[in-house]
Parts: C-alpha cells; structure tokens; sequence
C-alpha cells in the first residue's frame, strides 16, 4: 500500500550537503501498527513527511496504492493528503483560537463541514474521553487531551493511513501510554494503517513492526 | 470518505472571525490603524469641503457678478465715508452697470449676550491662511481711524461686537446680493426701524424673528424689529445685523448723503480691474478692493491647503498601509506553524489565502467604518474637549466648518478597505506559497 524505491533526501545547509534519506526501499502493508526508530538527526521525520507527501525526495519515488505522489502536482497532493492520510504532530499543532471541536473538524472546513462530518467530530472526542471538553480552547486542555483532539483532527477524513512524529515527546508516561492505547485501538478496530515516529523504545515495543534508522539508511527492519 | 455539505464558506468565515478575536491585541491595534487613517481623511477632507463650502457662500454673498468695492481711503468700510456724488460718478464710467451703496459699522446690541463672541483667533481658526488675509484686508480696510481704534482694544474686543450693515433691499435684490439666503421670515420693507439678523448672531443671541433689538453705536441709541433670518456664508456678516441705510446713517451719525462705501457691479465680460482702474482715476479719496482677485487669493489658499491636505492623507493612508503590512506579516511569522498544519492537512493554498485575507477583510471593513464614524465626530469631540484641554483658547465653531459629503465618505471607504486588503493579501499570498515543511522547519 505504501511503497518507497529508492528515496533519498539531501538538504543543503550553507555549502553542506545534509543526508535526510539514503536509497530507502521500505513497504508498508494496509493497516500496519509500525514504529520508526533511531537517534536524532537519523532521518525518521524526513522519511515520514516524505511518505506523507510534505517533502519531495531529491531522487526515489514514493507510492500510495500504486500511486507516485513524488510525481503529483501540488493540488493532487493536497488532496491526497485531506482525504487518505492523518497527520499527528509532537507538539499538537492545534489552532489556539479554534475549540477542541472546532480543531477537529479544520480538515473539512475548506470544502464545508456536513452534519455527519459535525456528528463524527463528536463521536470521536466522545470516544477519546473529551465528551466535556467539546467547546475547550487548546489552552485550557492537557497535553494529553491536546493530543487526544489532533487524533481526532487526524482521523475525521477516515484516511486510510495515520502519520505520527514523536506524538508521546510532549506527553508524561501515563499519557502516552492512554494515547497509543488509543492509538492501537483505532488501528485494530478501524484498520488504519499507523506509522509513528518515536526514539521511546517503550512505544515501539508496542507497535507489531520496528524500522531503525541511522544517518538516513534502514539499519533494522 | 466524510460527505461534504454547503457550509464551507461560513465555516471558514467563522474560523477567520475566530482568529481575529483569540487576537484581540492584534485585531484592536490594526483595526486602531485603519481607523486612525480613514477618520483623518474624512476629517480633513471634511474640513477643506466645508472651507470650499463657505468660500462658496462668501462668493454668493458678492452677488452673481463679480465686483468692486469702492470704499473712503483711510477710514476702510467701518469708519470710512464716501459721498452719494461718488457714486454717480462711478456710475457713469463705461461698462459699470450697477451701484449699490452700502453703510458699514461695529454697533452693540443691548441686552444680549452672546453665547459665542467672534474672537480674532475664531476668524483665523475658520478660514485658516486664508483668513489672516482677510484680516490684514480687514484692518488695511479699516485704515488709520481703525488703526487708532484698535490700539486700545485689539482684534479680539473688537470682533465682540456686531457688524451693522445698511442696505437699500431693492438694489441689493436687483444685483441678487445681501442677503443670499433668508432662512426664516423676509427682508424689511419699511426704511425707518426694520432689521434681519444674520444666522450666527440668531444662534448665540436667541434672538428671533418678531423680536425687537437695541442696537448702539457711540452715544446713540435705536430700536428694531426683527423681520428676518438670513445667512451669507461669511461668519462676520453672519453675524451681523442688517438695517436699513437711513437707519445706519443716523446710528452712525453719517450725513444724508453718505455712504461707506459702493458695491459696484460691472456689465458682463467687463472686467473687475479694469473698472476698478477707472473709479482710481474718476474718483479721488477713494480705494479700491476687487472682491474677484480676493476670492481668487482665496481659492488659491484653500487649493495650497487641499494639496497639504492630500500630503498629509497619502502619509497617513500609507503609514496605516505599512503598518497592517507590518502587522499581518508578523501574525503570519507567529503563525508559520498554524499555516504548515493547515497545508499538511490538506488545505490548498488558495484555502489559506482565502482565510487570511477575510481576516484582513474583516479588519479593514470593520476599521474603515469605525474611522469613518470617527472622522464625523471629530469635529464634534474637537469642540466638546478643546474648552476643557485649553480653556483660555478661543475654539473655531468646527461643526459649522466641516461639511461631509457623500463622495468624502464613499472615498473613505474605497481608500480604507482597498489599503487593508491590499495590506492583508500580501502577506497572505506569501504565506499561501509556503511548504508545510518549510513552515515547520522555520518554526
């Protein structure tokens, strides 16, 4: 369902060149539970934008059900990414000014928000445990229920793929624990496909499949 | 895939509303900075309408031609003289076609008192520039007698009292002059005891029409009957109170025969200066004021000060232009991560686009109206604070100097919202071209 050939990533920093990814290969199948893995500087968060369709490899394609998004114009891209990918972010990434319900539903305002976008919005704050916490601004919610409505912000468009970076750094132990719980709850009981990027090797412990990396390459699959 | 509905326009609507008000600083500063602006442009531009308006009215008052007004060297129109033979004289110099005498003086009115007396600074204060002209006319006019008058009471004293004009009502109705404009009850019929008080001095004086008014001058002393309102647009003769010329010449103490001085009213295409040029050398003892070349040095002056006016509004339209450019840019800068996320979750760029700029929209209609409401009132607030900021400094009554016009206002609007969008959509279309990763690497 998700496969990269031969991805690599340069950056240019001054005159340096910076190796994000080098000649990845990696396939992921539907509704996989994977965690990426490595030291920091390794690449994982470039790898995972790169699956994600927010950066372009220098050279490599990446495909989404058989489909090279590296080669997708930008409104293709967008698309792809509303409708079948979810993103989750280390430091949330919520709207301040928007309500826990509102951040929810940011993905379909640009097209309109039905009745049963506003229903599931609700059906999945409610079953995170924010029933009450519909109308809270970000401010007033935990980290954890920060995280717990980007989530819901991530899966309202039913995409078939979830990408996660470091969506526990912020949170304490229990939090994170509740949040891949949560998480992994969703992959079994919905099918959605979770690739979370993560240096805690407890969470990757939890996940079915482990990729490390290191300096950009796959070291352990 | 979640179906879509129609409410998408409203949602993001709601969303930029949203943003603005989770920013009030932010909101209040840049509305402050569209408002400021707009309220300026309608204020001055208000102000030189309304300076255009009674420079209008003082055009008026000459008549429908121009003119020249002859008048006794030395003395001016208020204690200058000029004899009835005078004006035959001029009125047989080729191409003259009407003359029209005139008694001018300073009289006071018993028992009134003026809520609002005319100061020297008022006079300037209303017609700015242009009224130190008519100052220094005034008091050239006025010639060595004044001269001697003022050194012991000054402009200031002096514009306390009232201007008290005789006039013959069918000559000056002939030459459509005094009054322009009778705004309550009719011209006095009667020679003997009949008068119309100009609008401003009914305003301060409660005066009205079927009142009877003592007016003196020097040592004497006579009684009228208010038979009517008018107005001229000059704030001195608006200020007045017009009698009959036999009445004036007896207040005055003037011979029968007398006048101060004669409006003379050329055939048409005849030129003002070239009649003044003849009654120089027909008449000895006698100046000449082309009320024409007068107003044209007074267009002039309004016109200096409309290009004043237009410096300082383009500054003040672009200083608020940078400053919402300023400002929007630096909300984006804070807001790089907010854009990125948007962009990574599948917002296109036109959607980001589309929601700054309602922002910015929203700022500068709201902004725009809030300045133009402020610029009406500007006056109004300038007369009510100034007493109590400065309460020695006589006050130009502002609200009867501004004129809005609907164009002011329509501009005002166009000028405001045109620089807020513009100031918003910039920014906005930088921000709308940035890479989710690039928003997140810059955070």
């Amino acid at each position: 369902m998700i496969e990269t050939r031969n991805v690599t990533k340069i950056y240019k920093l001054g005159d340096t060149d910076v190796i994000g990814a080098k000649e990845i290969n990696l396939k992921i199948e539907e509704g996989e539970f994977l965690s990426i893995m490595g030291p920091s500087g390794s690449g994982k968060s470039t790898l995972l934008y790169l699956i994600g369709g927010l950066d372009k490899p220098t050279s490599g394609d990446v495909l989404i059900d058989g489909v090279n998004i590296v080669e997708m114009e930008e409104r293709a891209l967008c698309e792809v990414r509303r409708d079948k990918i979810g993103f989750i972010f280390q430091e949330f990434n919520l709207i301040s000014t928007l309500t826990a319900i509102e951040n929810t539903l940011v993905p379909l305002i640009p097209m309109g928000v039905s009745d049963d976008g506003m229903a599931r919005g609700m059906k999945l704050l409610e079953s995170f445990g924010l029933k009450d916490r519909i109308d809270h601004l970000p401010g007033q919610l935990s980290g954890g229920q920060q995280q717990r409505v980007a989530i819901a912000r991530a899966l309202i468009n039913e995409p078939e793929i979830v990408l996660a970076d470091e969506p526990t750094g912020e949170l304490d132990t229990k939090s994170g624990d509740e949040l891949i719980q949560l998480m992994e709850k969703m992959n079994r009981r919905e099918g959605v496909t979770f690739i979370i990027v993560t240096h805690d090797p407890v969470v990757s412990e939890k996940t079915r499949r482990t990729i490390f990396l290191k300096d950009g390459e796959i070291v352990k699959d | 895939m979640i179906s879509r509905g129609r409410t998408g326009n409203m949602k993001m609507r709601h969303m930029a509303y949203r943003n603005l008000l989770g920013r009030m600083f932010r909101t209040i500063l840049m509305l402050l900075a569209v408002a400021i602006a707009v309220s300026l442009f309608v204020g001055l531009s208000s102000l030189t309408e309304g300076m255009e308006d009674k420079m209008g009215g003082a055009t008026e008052s000459m008549g429908e031609w121009g003119c020249v007004d002859a008048m006794g060297e030395g003395g001016g129109i208020f204690y200058g003289k000029l004899n009835g033979d005078i004006g035959r004289t001029i009125d047989r110099i080729p191409g003259v076609r009407y003359v029209v005498p005139r008694v001018y003086g300073m009289a006071e009115l018993k028992g009134v008192e003026l809520s609002r007396p005319v100061s020297a600074g008022q006079i300037s204060g209303i017609m700015g520039e242009a009224g130190g002209i008519v100052m220094e006319q005034m008091v050239g006019m006025m010639g060595g007698t004044a001269g001697k008058m003022l050194e012991g009471k000054g402009i200031a004293e002096l514009m306390n009292s009232v201007v008290l004009i005789g006039i013959d009502p069918t000559k000056e109705t002939i030459i459509n002059s005094y009054p322009t404009k009778m705004i309550e009850g009719s011209i006095f019929d009667s020679p003997i005891g009949g008068a119309i008080i100009g609008k401003m001095l009914a305003d301060e004086s409660g005066l009205g029409v079927g009142d009877e008014v003592r007016v003196a001058y020097g040592g004497k002393r006579r009684d009228f009957n208010i038979t009517g309102i008018y107005e001229v647009g000059n704030p001195l003769e608006d200020k007045g109170i017009a009698v009959s010329l036999r009445d004036a010449r007896d207040l005055k103490g003037m011979g029968r025969n007398e006048v101060s001085m004669f409006r003379v009213i050329p055939e048409p295409h005849v030129e003002t200066g070239t009649i003044g040029m003849w009654i120089k050398a027909k008449c000895r003892g006698v100046s000449i004021m082309d009320q024409g070349a007068l107003m044209e040095a007074l267009g002039e002056q309004i016109d200096q000060f409309k290009v004043y006016e237009y410096i300082v509004e383009a500054i003040v339209i672009l200083a608020s232009f940078g400053f919402i450019l300023i400002m929007t840019m630096r909300s984006i800068a804070e807001r790089t991560k907010e854009i990125g996320t948007l962009r990574a979750i599948g917002w296109q760029k036109p959607d980001v686009l589309k929601l700054i700029t309602m922002e910015s929209t929203a700022i500068a209609i709201v902004g725009t109206i809030l300045g133009i409401i402020i610029g009406i009132l500007l006056p109004y607030l300038f007369q009510a604070m100034m007493p109590i900021v400065f309460p020695n400094i006589p006050v130009p009554p502002m609200t009867e100097l501004t004129k809005i016009t609907s164009a002011t206002i329509i501009y005002a609007f166009i000028i405001g919202c045109t620089s807020g969008i513009i100031g918003g959509i910039v920014p906005a279309l930088q921000a709308s071209k940035m890479s989710p990763v690039d928003a997140f690497r810059a955070e």
